[in-house]
């Protein structure tokens, strides 16, 4: 095990595609006990939490070469996919008859991230080491700032959603959402 | 980049697109999308942070081994498609490589072209056809045994109500002659022949008579009806009276009448028998009618 330890994410992840299921079994240490507390925070339940986990290996196991290799950022692919399961998850609960059927091409359209080709990379150490910074950068931002960002992020409001819930005219709040997304860059990047 | 494309990418990153607009910014995302500029990566990275903040927390034990188990799973699926697949390609190879319909042999005689296999095509409507003109001759078969058969139980019912009949009458004709074989075990007996003596009805008739006995049968025939009110009465006629011998109903299908217990009279004492017609209901004393008279011949 100790030889896969010392892989990097990237070395992992050309593993997985050869089918190699230590490498899998390596990413999941790495990974499970961030993305476990991800999912439980937006489902808020243990047990579906746990499905959640178990589909974010399998859509990694089974759709890797989704995975955009040139990029060197399996963290940001991972996060997007666990939260966008857990929001799908909880917007199939709320709204049973309104969701779509769950298959290959829905998976691909709004559960696996695009991510941009010219995105700096990441990795969850090199995350963990920013957390700290990060932190601060949030808490420079007003409460509203804060609230979109929970509501979107955690909560899977959307932006007529979160007009709604505010009850901020759609364009303000398109527009608040923005500033909020930049104020967080700004204040991460004036650290 | 304009305000409008950074509240998009804002709202992408942050992962409130509804459905729609997400599959319009993901399509222009895959069609180049260089608007975005590079900042869309750099806000994914930024966004993808805020889980750094939750208290880290491992899954269940079991959970890696369920994840496992899910693999193996979706690995098993998989090589069954792919078997599925290799299998389906093959078979269309095999199609692809089937044998041409005609086949020289070496001394480049011609040989007949191989049927095509149209056998089990044809082999199934051949045999409903046949099925079809069997149950057809069948049924043709059966009609015409029906038919026969009625044809038979109607005679033969006819028959037996022919039959039923002649017992019937033979029967009746024995009951009827009964009484006179009957009669004709006495001694002694004598035979009155009677004649027509009412212009009205032509009528005659033979009674046999056994005055020992005080018993006698009479037959008669009579051209004409009797009424329902009218009966016939019988009687010996002497030197010094008329004496009553009996009465009988009249029934044109009887053959024969016993009259008993007639009284005794000596022989040679009759001069006449007659038998006149009586009326039930008497209305007014009206004059006796004799149909017959005769003697003891």
């Amino acid at each position: 095990m100790s030889k896969y330890l010392n892989l990097t994410e990237v070395e992992l992840i050309n593993k997985i595609k050869r089918k190699d299921p230590r490498a899998l079994e390596e990413l999941y240490d790495r990974y499970s006990p961030i993305l476990f507390p991800l999912a439980k925070k937006i489902v808020n339940d243990d047990k579906k939490s746990e499905n959640i986990l178990v589909k974010v290996f399998l859509i990694l196991w089974n759709r890797v070469e989704l995975f955009p290799e040139n990029t060197h950022n399996l963290y940001v692919w991972l996060v997007y996919i666990t939260r966008n399961l857990s929001v799908d998850h909880l917007r199939r609960k709320l709204e049973p008859t309104e969701t779509k059927l769950y298959d290959s091409d829905y998976e691909k359209k709004f559960i696996i991230p695009i991510l941009d080709s010219k995105i700096d990379p990441l990795d969850l150490k090199t995350a963990l080491e920013i957390k700290p910074k990060f932190d601060e950068a949030l808490n420079m931002l007003d409460e509203t700032q804060k609230q979109i960002i929970h509501l979107s992020f955690y909560e899977g409001f959307t932006v007529d959603e979160i007009s709604e819930k505010l009850f901020v005219p759609i364009q303000k709040i398109r527009q608040m959402i923005a500033d909020s997304v930049f104020a967080l860059r700004n204040n991460l990047l004036s650290e | 980049m304009t305000e409008e494309v950074k509240q998009i990418i804002a709202s992408y990153v942050l992962g409130c697109l509804d459905n729609k607009n997400l599959a319009q910014f993901v399509e222009y995302i895959n069609h180049g999308g260089k608007d975005t500029e590079a900042e869309l990566g750099e806000l994914q990275n930024i966004v993808s942070l805020i889980p750094t903040l939750l208290s880290f927390e491992n899954p269940p034990d079991y959970l890696k081994d369920e994840v496992a188990q899910k693999i193996l799973e979706s690995e098993y699926l998989t090589r069954e498609l792919k078997a599925n697949e290799e299998l389906t390609n093959r078979e269309e190879i095999k199609v692809i490589e089937s044998p041409p319909l005609i086949t020289k042999s070496t001394n480049t005689k011609i040989e007949k072209p191989i049927a095509p296999k149209t056998k089990k095509k044809i082999f199934f409507p051949i045999l409903l056809i046949v099925m079809m003109i069997f149950m057809a001759v069948a049924i043709i078969w059966f009609y015409f045994q029906n038919q026969g058969m009625i044809q038979r139980l109607v005679s033969a019912e006819k028959k037996i109500r022919l039959k039923t009949e002649e017992i019937k009458s033979t029967r009746k004709i024995l009951n009827e002659n009964m009484i006179l074989a009957e009669f004709m075990k006495n001694q002694n007996l004598r035979l009155v022949e009677f004649a027509g003596a009412d212009s009205y009805a032509n009528a005659r008739g033979k009674m046999i008579i056994s005055l020992e006995k005080g018993e006698a049968v009479l037959s008669f025939s009579i051209n004409g009806e009797l009424s329902s009110d009218e009966y016939l009465k019988i009687w010996a006629l002497t030197k010094r009276s008329e004496i009553y011998l009996g009465q009988i109903d009249f029934n044109p299908v009887k053959y024969f009448y016993k009259i008993e217990k007639i009284p005794a009279i000596s022989e040679n004492e009759i001069k006449l028998f007659s038998i006149t017609i009586e009326k039930r209901r008497v209305v007014e004393l009206l004059p006796k009618r004799i149909l017959m008279t005769g003697k003891v011949r």
